[in-house]
């Protein structure tokens, strides 16, 4: 043994009905290194971090849990708080109306009574949020932060309980690039101060930059343990898949077509409620049959904006231009009469019907395809739900299935059968592979290869840098709601995006009515 | 890509399985205790079960049944009407009015009597779609509107007397029941069929499970809500002129209460207040359980007060046990 481990987990076996989630896991944490946990949706991790963080009981499971040395029996998430083990959920959980101060204390008020003293309690925070040099204004109401200082204000919520180990699950998902880099800054110096954490994650990137180790989990096993600088990315992938994913990003074999399938001119998208400011401001871009056209920049840059006014969700102005006749989109029906399709970014918002099985799910885009004088073929529907789920490889024990008992991955491929049977010419993609696992991302990349081959158009939008490099033929870079820089792949690098992406954060992205860059 | 297809077949399975599968069908859920409970009031008292107090109980249930299913469509479409109960009063007065007091030939005064509802839905839609006042306030302002709007044309009085055909109609007891229980019949099997064979009954599903998955499916949302606002009207002022034949006069009290019980009824029957999911059977056997609860007490002879405190607590029973099977329901797949 090199270093004492700080926090074990030995031999760890947790059973759900019918399920071995957790099987013989042993999982060693070194006293001041950031340790990456990484695998797929439904690999484990998740039920881990529960069992570390008290969800579920000592009981519940076999095998030990050591924190410095000592056996810990926890009972629940307070319990484990007590204990030292502090835990920064996956979703966003603030008090909107409360401050900073207070969301931050949280459970920890009563320390001088029953009283709260705003102003002492204020005083507090800030000194300790100085102390961790975390730049968060500790007066400020959780409302007007944007989502990567609540997720600060979430760490720092923990980090008020003075734990001796961190556990961080999935915080990057809702960060853009910048925004991670921020948080990791903030990581690195909570590391130098001594602080251990647990970096949950399913991107390897981050793995490579932040952790000292990493262990990856597989189907409720550990497939791999490394120490930094002794594996490569491919180690990784292998340990994470169990088996090795051939070119993770496939290429197109087709050349891209000559005709100009979009053309958009002018694209304003006005503020819903701040008069005089634009979410959009005055965006063309052009996308030619086959193409895969990438809109880069960070969350909030407007790129959702651009492709939810192309579907009608959004009130906009300038020109929208289909096979070079202009057109009008006012509502979502009108797109889809002109073949455009929408993959919205978050699919349990507005993605997804929730209460009802993978049939309908697949078909409601369809329904015309599906009936005859208003009413349903229920053979036909089967037939055509079938047909696209197999062609989509979805993985699902029966059409009859609730979606929501679906993987993310399966999720997002009935999302995409259900727009392709409806038949689109140009596929706006936002985030088309979040919260998906990596071995239904390469198949996501496969549909899309496959799709932009049969001549249909595509507009990708992702956070992700490395597979939107991949995957594009052509940029445009988005800040603050207008077009930064636009190159094809030839001359694109992760560089080159960020620095279009970044030109204007800060001064400019605020008053994207004024100042031309 | 073609390697895993869904598999279609289905596979064998255990009893329990089975048993379960049984009892994930929503109107089992209120079977059940409807069964369990009609087996208890007969064992307390045989008459209950008796042909006569069968026939009273259908047709106590079918003018709020009636109604049951214009609110089932609009609550899977994601809203609820409070003013249906006012509404049947309203039409029911307009269509006595005009059969008493302007001479309208009977079938011409039902005609508008249920036209009038259909107005009613249409102003909730508009106030609730494109006001944007929600459900609850915009039907609940009109719950008071359409009663005043009653007592105003009857000056609170009673009209009668009404034309003959309306008694003969009212008083008959087709089949030992009644026609307006037959008109229950067929508009719920014609309303079951509407929501699982129809591309009407989708749109309803999917406008209420998620609106804007709906719109991006390229339905007309508000058209498909707007649809339903009228349609409950519609069959509210059907429901209002039943009972007004029933009695044989047009009284402005008509449907008073009647909006809760609808409510209640239809959500002991498994449809969502939610939207997105619920039966026509679910909602119809809601209603009955409760009618049946109520009858039941009389017949043994309880404080008619514990009636109103008895559907209080299985309406909140049945949504528990309903909310218990659904948590069932996702961990067992």
């Amino acid at each position: 043994m090199e270093s004492a481990s700080l926090l074990e987990m030995n031999h760890i076996t947790k059973r759900f009905p019918g399920v071995v989630a957790l099987d013989d896991v042993s999982f060693r944490v070194r006293e001041g290194e950031i340790h990456g946990l990484i695998g797929e949706n439904g690999a484990g991790k998740s039920t881990l971090m529960k069992i570390l963080s008290g969800v579920y009981g000592a009981d519940s499971y076999e095998g030990e849990l050591l924190l410095a040395g000592k056996r810990l029996a926890l009972r629940s998430p307070h319990n484990a708080r007590l204990a030292g083990i502090g835990v920064v959920p996956q979703e966003l959980s603030v008090i909107e109306s409360l401050t900073v101060a207070e969301n931050i204390a949280v459970g920890q008020y009563n320390k001088g009574g029953p009283f709260v003293d705003p102003g002492v309690l204020r005083k507090t925070i800030a000194a300790f949020l100085a102390s961790f040099k975390i730049s968060l204004d500790a007066g400020q109401v959780v409302f007007r932060l944007t989502a990567a200082q609540k997720q600060l204000v979430m760490i720092a919520r923990a980090l008020y309980a003075n734990p001796h180990v961190l556990i961080l699950d999935e915080p990057t998902s809702s960060l853009s690039l910048n925004e991670i880099e921020n948080l990791f800054g903030i990581l690195r110096s909570l590391r130098a101060r001594g602080v251990t954490c647990v970096f949950i994650t399913h991107k390897l990137t981050e793995i490579e930059e932040l952790a000292d180790a990493v262990t990856v989990l597989r189907d409720g096993r550990v497939t791999g343990v490394f120490q930094r600088g002794a594996f490569t990315e491919a180690d990784l992938i292998a340990a994470m898949v169990g088996r090795k994913i051939e070119n993770l990003y496939p290429q197109r074999a087709t050349p891209i077509g000559d005709a100009e399938v979009l053309r958009v001119e002018h694209l304003t998208v006005a503020h819903p409620i701040i008069a005089n400011r634009n979410l959009v401001e005055d965006v063309s871009f052009s996308l030619r049959q086959g193409e895969i056209l990438g809109l880069a920049g960070v969350v909030g840059a407007g790129r959702s904006e651009v492709v939810n006014a192309l579907v009608g969700r959004l009130p906009c102005t300038g020109r929208i231009l289909v096979d070079g006749r202009e057109v009008r989109i006012h509502s979502p029906q009108d797109a889809k009469r002109h073949g455009i399709a929408l993959v919205t970014e978050d699919r349990k918002v507005d993605g997804l019907l929730t209460n009802m099985t993978v049939r309908p799910n697949v078909t409601i885009n369809s329904l015309p395809l599906i009936s005859r004088l208003g009413i349903l073929d229920a053979r036909g529907e089967t037939r055509q739900a079938a047909e696209f789920c197999g062609r989509l490889n979805v993985r699902t024990p029966s059409l009859e299935a609730m979606i929501t008992n679906l993987s993310g991955g399966n999720q997002q491929k009935v999302i995409l059968a259900r727009l392709l049977l409806a038949n689109p010419r140009i596929l706006l993609m936002d985030e088309p592979t979040k919260g998906v696992d990596i071995g239904a991302k390469n198949e996501i990349y496969r549909i899309m290869v496959d799709l932009v081959s049969k001549g249909i158009s595509i507009v990708m939008i992702s956070s992700e840098l490395p597979e939107l490099l991949a995957m594009c033929d052509r940029f445009v870079v988005l800040a603050g709601g207008r077009v930064q820089d636009e190159f094809p792949k030839s001359e694109a690098s992760e560089y080159r995006v960020v620095a279009a992406a970044t030109r204007t954060r800060g001064a400019g992205a605020g008053g994207g009515a004024n100042g031309r860059s | 890509m073609n390697e895993a297809k869904p598999e279609s077949t289905p596979k064998p399975q255990s009893l329990g399985g089975r048993l379960r599968g049984v009892l994930s069908v929503p109107e089992v859920g209120v079977l059940i205790p409807l069964i369990l409970l009609s087996l208890l009031f007969y064992a307390l008292k045989p008459v209950f079960l008796s042909a006569n107090n069968i026939a009273a109980i259908l047709r106590a249930v079918s003018f709020v049944g009636i109604i049951a299913i214009g609110q089932t469509f609009l609550m899977i479409s994601g809203a609820f009407d409070l003013s249906v109960g006012s509404t049947a009063g309203l039409c029911a007065i307009v269509c006595s009015y005009l059969m008493v007091n302007l001479q309208v030939p009977p079938a011409l005064a039902v005609v508008i009597g249920v036209a009038v509802g259909g107005l009613v839905g249409l102003v909730n839609s508009f106030v609730v779609l494109k006001l944007g006042v929600p459900a609850f306030i915009a039907t609940l302002g009109m719950l008071y509107i359409a009663r005043g709007a009653s007592y105003l044309i009857s000056k609170g009085y009673t009209i009668y007397p009404l034309p003959e055909s309306v008694q003969t109609f009212g008083l008959a007891e087709p089949l030992g029941i009644s026609w307006s229980f037959l008109i229950l019949i067929g508009l719920g099997i014609v309303a079951d069929l509407v929501l699982r064979r129809t591309v009407y009954g989708r749109t309803l599903y999917a406008t209420g499970g998620n609106k804007e998955v709906a719109r991006l499916a390229g339905i007309n949302t508000n058209l498909v809500s707007m649809s339903a606002f009228v349609l409950v009207g519609m069959l509210a002022g059907l429901a209002g002129i039943s009972l007004m034949a029933r009695i044989v006069t047009g009284q402005p009290q008509i449907g008073q209460g009647w909006e809760l019980n609808v409510i209640a009824g239809v959500v002991i029957g498994g449809v969502s207040l939610f939207g997105g999911s619920g039966t026509i059977a679910g909602a119809l056997v809601g209603l009955l359980l409760m009618q049946v609860v109520n009858s039941g007490l009389v017949t043994v002879g309880v404080n008619p007060y514990w009636q109103t405190l008895s559907v209080g607590v299985i309406m909140i029973l049945a949504v528990t046990i309903d909310l218990i099977r659904r948590r069932a329901k996702i961990q067992a797949s």
